[in-house]
């Protein structure tokens, strides 16, 4: 990426030159054709909108459903967690809270790594750097390939290009004004059921969502959802990569 | 929506998206994008384009669509003869 970007943060400068060199020391992996055949055949499969759409519907149906399994927990701990001090019970909330939010985490980073991967094209990556086809490269062209590769793959995680930032920023935007909407709503219909509705009447419901409101998983579940939204968006509205046109002529053929 | 000629230009000199990508600093993706018109780019970036390619900004970018290169040659020797 460009040096004006590169010089832009020094945290993340400091962190792509420990990443760097770390991976100085890992192998380079070079494919034979038939292994680079299979994972294009399976980048293929995976690197779909639709794929990617069902992600994002499966982390919402998680995220879903680690909500409801906190206000059940925190419906039938109710007494004994905000009138007495029973340790157990915070443990179990501490618990759920920290697992759910890592199961989240860790989905949402391998989710990002789908839409920053580069060249993730499926075409043959001997034809678009050397012209000639994967399996007629020499070993020390596949290993510069690999290599270069690595570097790319890399740079990308750590240095996303104007239109991954402007992509970013976008869907960042679009999440701060759904997220906006949902809590002016939630607020109100909170209120709402606090005045309108009988007492007694939504029992339950109501003393979850009072558990909700004063415990601190309102909170954890608030970053979740403000942290994962983006991502979320993203996936849902990234295009399918286009292949390469069939543009470098096959050297061999002299044309 | 801005209209471009990269795609034609690559396929003119023999340029993988790859090696443009990394002349301009940018993800090979993102030459993707912009060839099928799904990102506008940065002026910076359009600059850096048609420097890789020696052409002026406007030879690769248009805000209307551009009328094909063979047919643009083709009148231009029909008028030279």
């Amino acid at each position: 990426m460009s040096a004006k970007i590169m010089g832009q943060n020094s945290l993340r400068d400091r962190m792509y030159s420990v990443a760097e060199r770390f991976y100085r020391h890992v192998p380079v992996v070079m494919l034979d054709p038939a292994t680079l055949g299979q994972l294009k055949r399976f980048g293929l499969l995976v690197d779909r909108r639709w794929v990617r759409r069902a992600t994002a519907a499966l982390i919402i149906f998680t995220l879903a459903a680690l909500l409801a399994t906190w206000m059940d927990t925190a419906h039938r701990h109710h007494v004994r967690y905000l009138v007495e001090d029973d340790l157990l019970s915070r443990i179990v909330m501490f618990t759920t809270a920290a697992s759910g939010s890592f199961t989240v985490g860790m989905a949402l980073f391998f989710c990002k790594g789908s839409y920053r991967l580069a060249g993730s094209s499926t075409d043959d990556p001997g034809l678009t750097e050397y012209g000639i086809p994967y399996h007629r490269l020499t070993l020390a062209q596949r290993r510069s390939l690999a290599e270069r590769n690595r570097t790319d793959w890399l740079r990308s995680r750590f240095y996303p290009d104007e239109r991954q930032i402007a992509e970013q920023e976008r869907a960042e935007r679009t999440a701060w004004g759904l997220l906006k909407r949902a809590a002016i709503l939630m607020v109100v219909a909170i209120w709402a059921l606090y005045l309108i509705a009988p007492e007694g009447a939504l029992g339950r419901l109501l003393q979850s969502a009072e558990v909700l409101l004063c415990s601190p998983l309102v909170l954890t579940w608030m970053v979740i959802a403000l942290i994962a939204l983006p991502t979320l968006i993203r996936l849902w509205n990234e295009p399918d990569q286009a292949e390469e046109p069939r543009l470098v002529v096959d050297a061999e053929k002299g044309a | 929506m801005l209209y471009n000629r990269i795609a034609v230009l690559r396929s003119e000199r023999s340029l993988s998206r790859q090696a443009l990508a990394r002349e301009v600093g940018v993800n090979p993706q993102t030459i993707g994008f912009l060839e099928r018109g799904d990102y506008t780019p940065s002026l910076e970036l359009a600059f850096k384009i048609s420097r890789v390619f020696k052409l002026p900004v406007e030879a690769v970018f248009s805000p209307d669509p551009f009328r094909l290169l063979s047919e643009q040659v083709y009148e231009m020797h029909r008028r030279e003869a």
